[in-house]
């Protein structure tokens, strides 16, 4: 009854709503379809049964209590995934264990079956969309028989559909009356002529209900009146759902009451939606801890849905005009956050605007710090709405010893922002000291947009949680005390809020209201995966390109910084004396025209030539100083820190939202946390914990495979105020050039391990917030009960020869001292810092340079019909390289240079890079290398550094397609599933790469899933019909490439065979128009499973029963499901 | 003497009352303390004991199973409002779909009910055999079959057992008890499996869609610390619920 107001406009409305959804399905879905996560991880395996219950799961062996296969589960029988149908309701269930369902299990995950999919089943009143099989089960539980609707083809169309039969009184025995359907009385009484067109309390049949004596109640949306027997009568309040209203039954008795929200002195329509945000969203400037809500209004309530933390999920809106005045509708769907940073990694700037622009998760950001003249001007494509972080990192000591900081993964998101900007100052007699080039930087405007930059990539920088508290979380270093730009006020902080969008937050380049038909839905759901980027997302997340493509905006380079401030200030004087040496010419015009000046003067004033000479020396002597000029380079570095929680935070702001979560408790304190998880009583508090002032030691750890201190390097001279790291070796100093790892821990007074953030520095007089650096490597703003740090210096001689630099500063290089202090979770610093001592061998040079890496790696392969290839060698020490393609030559027989940086800043995680470009490949592939450090005893490696190559036999090429080219796929229902795959040969390992997919009308390939051998597939399973051009691209571990397209058709046959013939022949005969299955059965309402199969020939179009005199009802079915209607064929005797 | 008399009946009605009251109380503490397993004990009508005794059970069965997702006993649960709820379809890892983890949902729930009333089923007709012993011959069949079956808006369950009352010649028999629970268990398994498909394909169920076409039922969605969804099913007619959890596409914080 509800339903006879919905029209077909409304029937539209709906079906808008569920395409939203739909459209927030396929950012989910594509999250599936492009990732492999973890698909070699050492120790794991499939699981059958772990030991908390789960069936068929990814873990390590130790969490299985079941089977368990190093493999994942999709290759294992017992745990691939696919279709299980329910033998006794007819229900299909997606992505079932194949072990929970050995009888009925079908391959397709997504149940594109002909036994799942749904029609309009009409069960006498009511209809509903489900499987045929689980229309007849329920038609069996109400003794009626099922109806189905083969035109209406969605659930929508399905449920508007049913109006009813018509009811009426059935009398019953003794005067007794029910309200029900002609069929419904037929079965109780027996009789038709039971059943009357009217209500049972009509004075005419006598009967013992009374008219409107059992009140008024609710049927589905209506207020009807009821008679004394309980049975309905005729409608009293009319109520209208589309208009919003809706009866409700309530002790004061039954009325039509509305379905519409009254939130805040706004009315909101049952069904719209909206979002709420805890603070400013967009630029960047979502705090720390906030969180997008939605909400519904749903049959006049208000519903609240969170959406996912960490802003993994933005909150979108969109408001249009219906009928019925505006509505909003919104959504929580995926934010793209990693996409943003993957566009940085575009060829030009233009494409990187382009398309930073069109994603309305990005934004642009340009920062101009040059000042007039320069280089520093960077444009980056930011995260509009910055991911949030686990806030408070829980590690053990083991994960805290493993070294993250050699790998080429980003410690944090933050590290992309830390940019060193590096300026120019001159110096003249007439000016002073004067800022020529990216003067910019020293600003506090160079801090304010480089924060901004910070703030944008997480919960990184200077910046507020969703309760206000400030965290200043980054640094600033410049090498000239005079050009270090200022840090930003609390207040300057707030003021980024003012950068944020009007809310809300923008749905995306996918129209969600915009009338969508079947045909082009395949080509939204990729514009979706593009624009909005699941598939991105994941793909980035388990994918080194991601980390490539930041690492390419950060600084490559090791910050020798940390180490020494001796050696920063050394760096500063030695490269600015370069550019005095290159920039002294104006002294040397000012000597040569102030001498001839003063020679000119002695020879006015007719003195001797003697006096002449000494004019112009005089002349020559003040021309110098007045054309002299000074230069300085001072690099200024901004650090981008990741957000800390405030030591004392209000940990119940968190519980003032129903939706409070560990992600918000925790970025509201140090102490905060979530107790009685699980719980009604589940709430963030603050955790009562033991501390006291940080007492430090040095920290020692040995397991799987870890050593702290680095194996050779012990703790000596071990006192309450510090302790020195040596060498086992020698005089105790450390090798230079050798990267080694200490640490320490943090206890309370009691001896227990606290929790501390900890500062290292060179010089003890600055207290914990002037201090230069972290000490934590790894997690340099976390508060750790245990943190370690590295050391990696070069040869105080090399730096020697390099700076000319005195014995004195050779020896303050050689010995150093650290000052280390520590703030514990509730802010207390130790005051007195604690000293941690170390030396460095000074010389003489006695060891050869070594190869540490070779990009491409050594034994790699390289394109087919290549004969050159660049390469890049990194050598551990400042050295000079050279190759040849005969081995045992000496260093100086060597025929071909590399060109390699031995400047010391200019060291990389891996050494020094030197480049060269290998030739003549096709006839050689190996290459012998050696270097020659810069020392005083030119060191030179004895043996040569054999490099090789191979080359790619033949061409990468695509053998076999599937779909093939121009094939025509024929489906019984839609979406169906078809498997794109692709087998590639060639190239350098016989065919194995990686492959790669895109339809004509999508801009990026999407990776296939299974992939990385030279076998490739792919399933999609939302095909719709219509015709496809896909495009493959494989590409291999040389860098060959294969090619290759393919077009297809999908057509979606959902007709029924057709019945051509019927006729006596030896028996029933009948002809179908197609390949079909027929069946009959004497009664009409027969059900097709249970009726006897017709005998059918080779080419299944002729189809045999015996003949009986008798009515026949024959149907028939195609090999895609599709059955036409029951044909009645009436078989008389027959005499011969 | 009237007087005297008179307050004589008067003490003695004071005491009749007292009498009846302390009586009456005791009748109203001995009904309240009734087990409820004897249930509206008529040894005389068996089959209305029996069906009153199971339906008790199923009832149990139901509440359990509505709030721990299907499960009498759930494993592979999650604590959520101080109760184990069972995880309907779980990943381990993120970023990934989950795996469904009760395909046949009803007949699995069908399965932990008969599993569930089974002994106290065979109770009820121990209690009954023994409350009818002295007055008839009771004689009851070993075997005993229950088959439960989850129905729109019902909930059957069907058990096969003989019982034999004899009393002198006069014998009663009983093989079949029938017992109807009216509940929308069946319609909740219905919508889990639902959304349990959409979540394994999409990453997602469109709960608010699902209400507006179906305004019968009320769904919820709580994810929690950004780690497992619970949903909770509600007939809005009956405030009935059917609560259950998935893991499903989670996605780790950024770093």
């Amino acid at each position: 009854m509800i339903y006879k107001y919905l029209n077909k406009r409304a029937a539209t409305g709906y079906s808008q709503i569920l395409i939203l959804v739909l459209s927030m399905f396929a950012f989910s879905y594509v999250i599936y379809s492009s990732q492999n996560v973890d698909a070699a991880e050492p120790g794991y395996g499939c699981c059958e049964k772990t030991n908390e219950g789960h069936l068929c799961q990814y873990v390590e062996e130790g969490d299985c209590s079941g089977k368990w296969v190093r493999s994942e589960c999709d290759k294992t029988d017992y745990c691939r995934t696919g279709c299980c149908i329910s033998q006794k309701t007819g229900l299909c269930n997606k992505n079932v264990p194949k072990l929970e369902c050995e009888e009925s299990f079908d391959n397709d995950v997504s149940c594109n079956i002909a036994e799942c999919e749904s029609v309009c089943c009409i069960l006498g009143e009511e209809s509903m969309w489900t499987t045929e099989r689980n229309c007849q089960v329920e038609a069996n539980f109400l003794g009626i028989p099922p109806e189905f609707d083969l035109n209406t083809k969605s659930e929508v169309e399905c449920i508007l559909l049913t109006e009813g039969d018509e009811k009426g009184a059935c009398i019953l025995e003794g005067e007794k009356c029910v309200y029900t359907t002609l069929e419904d009385c037929i079965s109780r009484t027996g009789s038709e002529t039971r059943f009357h067109k009217t209500f049972c309390s009509d004075p005419e049949l006598n009967t013992s209900c009374k008219s409107h004596e059992g009140g008024k109640g609710c049927v589905e949306e209506d207020v009807y009146w009821f008679d004394s027997c309980g049975n309905p009568e005729e409608i009293a309040e009319d109520c209208d759902f589309m208009k919003g209203s809706y009866c409700k039954d309530t002790v004061m008795g039954a009325n039509c009451e509305s379905i519409d929200c009254k939130i805040d002195e706004k009315s909101r329509k049952n069904g719209e939606s909206w979002c709420e945000y805890d603070d400013v969203i967009g630029h960047g400037t979502d705090p720390v801890g906030s969180r997008h809500i939605r909400h519904i209004c749903i049959m006049g309530e208000e519903k609240i849905e969170p959406c996912s933390d960490y802003r993994n999920e933005i909150c979108v809106e969109e408001v249009s005009q219906t009928d019925s005045g505006k509505i909003s509708q919104s959504a929580c769907r995926v934010n793209n956050w990693a996409e943003c940073l993957n566009y940085n990694n575009q060829d030009s700037e233009e494409k990187l605007k382009e398309k930073c622009e069109t994603n309305p998760d990005c934004y642009l950001k340009t920062i101009d710090a040059r000042g007039g003249s320069g280089n520093f001007q960077l444009t980056a494509c930011l995260p509009n709405y910055p991911p949030g972080f686990d806030l408070i990192k829980e590690l053990d000591e083991e994960d805290i010893a493993k070294t993250e900081s050699d790998s080429d993964e980003l410690n944090s998101l933050c590290d992309v922002a830390s940019q060193r900007c590096t300026e120019v100052w001159k110096w003249s007699l007439f000016t002073g000291w004067k800022c020529k080039y990216n003067c910019g930087c020293h600003s506090e405007q160079f801090t304010k947009e480089m924060n901004e930059f910070c703030v944008s990539l997480g919960d990184c920088g200077g910046y507020i949680n969703y309760n206000g508290d400030v965290d200043q979380a980054y640094q600033i270093k410049s090498t000239w005390e005079r050009a270090m730009p200022p840090r930003l006020s609390d207040e300057d902080i707030m003021k980024i809020k003012s950068n944020a969008i009007n809310p809300p937050a923008e749905p995306g380049s996918d129209a969600f209201f915009e009338d969508m038909n079947s045909a082009n839905l395949i080509t939204i759901l990729p514009k979706i995966s593009g624009a909005l980027g699941s598939a991105l997302l994941t793909q980035i997340l388990s994918d080194n390109n991601f980390t490539r493509a930041v690492r390419s905006t950060s600084p490559g380079k090791v910050d020798f910084s940390r180490y020494t401030k001796e050696f920063n200030l050394l760096r500063t004087a030695s490269e600015a004396s370069k550019f005095a040496k290159k920039d002294n010419t104006g002294s040397i015009i000012g000597a040569v025209i102030g001498g001839a000046i003063g020679f000119m003067i002695g020879v006015l004033l007719q003195v001797s030539m003697m006096m002449s000479m000494v004019f112009a020396l005089i002349g020559g002597v003040i021309g110098f100083f007045i054309g002299m000029t000074k230069t300085k380079i001072v690099h200024i570095d901004f650090n981008c820190l990741q957000w800390n929680p405030p030591a004392e935070g209000d940990c119940n702001k968190c519980n003032e939202d129903i939706f409070c979560s560990e992600y918000r408790c925790e970025s509201l304190g140090q102490l905060c946390s979530v107790v009685n998880e699980g719980t009604a009583a589940e709430m963030c508090t603050k955790k009562e914990v033991n501390v006291s002032i940080a007492i430090i030691e040095p920290w020692e750890f040995e397991g799987d495979g870890l050593k702290i201190p680095t194996e050779g390097i012990v703790y000596s001279e071990v006192s309450k105020k510090g302790f020195r790291v040596s060498s086992e070796e020698g005089n105790g100093c450390i090798e230079p050039y050798t990267k080694i790892e200490y640490g320490i821990k943090i206890l309370t007074k009691e001896g227990e391990s606290q929790y501390a953030q900890c500062k290292i520095d060179t010089s003890a007089q600055n207290n914990y917030d002037e201090m230069q650096g972290y000490f934590s490597e790894d997690y340099p703003t976390a508060y750790l009960p245990f943190h370690k740090t590295s050391f990696f210096f070069p040869s105080p001689e090399a730096l020697k020869n390099q700076y000319n630099l005195s014995d004195e500063q050779i020896k303050n290089l050689s010995e150093m001292k650290f000052y280390v202090r520590c703030k514990n979770i509730k802010g207390i610093v130790n005051p007195e810092p604690f000293e941690i001592k170390t030396c460095v061998n000074k010389g003489p040079d006695l060891t050869a340079p070594r190869i540490q890496k070779t990009f491409p790696e050594n034994g790699a392969y390289i394109e087919f019909g290549k004969t050159n290839q660049d390469i890049v060698v990194y050598v551990n020490e400042p050295a000079q390289c050279r190759w040849s393609t005969s081995s045992g030559k000496m260093f100086s027989e060597m025929e071909n240079e590399m060109k390699c940086n031995t400047g010391v800043f200019n060291f990389t995680r891996y050494g020094l890079p030197c480049t060269t470009t290998l030739s003549g490949i096709n006839s050689s592939n190996n290459f012998y290398f050696k270097c020659r450090d810069i020392s005083e005893n030119l060191n030179t490696m004895s043996e040569d550094y054999v490099y090789s190559l191979k080359v790619s036999q033949s061409e990468l090429s695509i053998t076999d397609i599937s779909p093939k080219n121009n094939e025509e796929i024929i489906s019984g229902f839609e979406p169906t599933t078809v498997n794109l795959k692709l087998i590639t040969s060639g190239g350098a390992e016989n065919g194995e790469s990686e492959c790669s997919y895109k339809f004509s009308n999508q801009e990026e390939y999407i990776k296939f899933f299974n992939t990385d051998s030279s076998y490739h597939e792919q399933e999609l399973s939302s095909m719709i019909g219509g015709s496809y051009e896909v495009e493959f691209k494989c590409t291999d571990s040389a860098g060959n490439i294969a090619q290759n397209t393919s077009s297809f058709k999908i057509r979606i046959d959902d007709i029924g065979p057709i019945i051509t013939r019927i006729y006596y022949d030896s028996g029933l005969k009948v002809v179908t128009a197609e390949k079909s299955e027929c069946r009959y059965n004497f009664n009409r309402n027969f059900i097709y499973e249970n009726a006897s199969v017709m005998e059918s020939d080779e080419e299944g179009k002729e189809h045999r029963a015996p003949w009986e005199s008798a009515n026949y009802y024959i149907q028939c079915m195609d090999k895609y499901g599709n059955k036409g209607g029951k044909f009645k064929a009436i078989a008389y005797g027959l005499y011969f | 003497m009237d007087v005297k008399m008179n307050r004589k009946a008067q003490i003695t009605i004071f005491v009749i009352i007292a009498i009846m009251i302390v009586v009456l109380l005791i009748v109203i503490i001995l009904f309240v303390k009734r087990p409820l397993e004897t249930g509206n004990l008529d040894e005389s009508n068996p089959q209305s004991y029996i069906e009153s005794c199971t339906n008790d059970a199923v009832k149990e069965a139901l509440d359990l199973i509505s709030l721990q997702g299907g499960d009498i006993n759930p494993k592979g649960s999650v604590l959520y409002n101080g109760r184990e709820v069972s995880y309907l379809c779980y990943i381990e890892q993120e970023y990934e779909k989950c795996i469904n983890q009760r395909p046949k949902l009803i007949e699995h729930i069908e399965s932990e009910i008969t599993n569930y009333t089974r002994n106290r089923i065979l109770n009820c007709f121990q209690t009954l055999k023994e409350k009818a012993e002295g007055r008839y011959d009771i004689e009851m069949s070993a075997e005993t079959l229950i088959n439960t079956e989850l129905q729109p808006r019902q909930v059957t369950s069907e058990i096969k057992k003989n019982f034999k009352m004899r009393r002198g010649e006069n014998i009663r028999e009983f093989d079949n008890f029938k017992i109807i629970n009216i509940h929308p268990m069946y319609e909740f398994a219905k919508i889990a499996t639902e959304i349990v498909n959409q979540e394994a394909e999409f990453c997602n169920f469109d709960y608010q869609g699902y209400m507006i076409l179906y305004p019968e039922f009320e769904i919820t969605k709580d994810t929690k610390h950004n780690d497992y969804t619970i949903y909770t099913i509600k007939e809005r007619s009956t405030n009935q619920e059917f609560i259950f959890a998935i893991r499903n596409c989670v996605m780790a914080p950024a770093k």
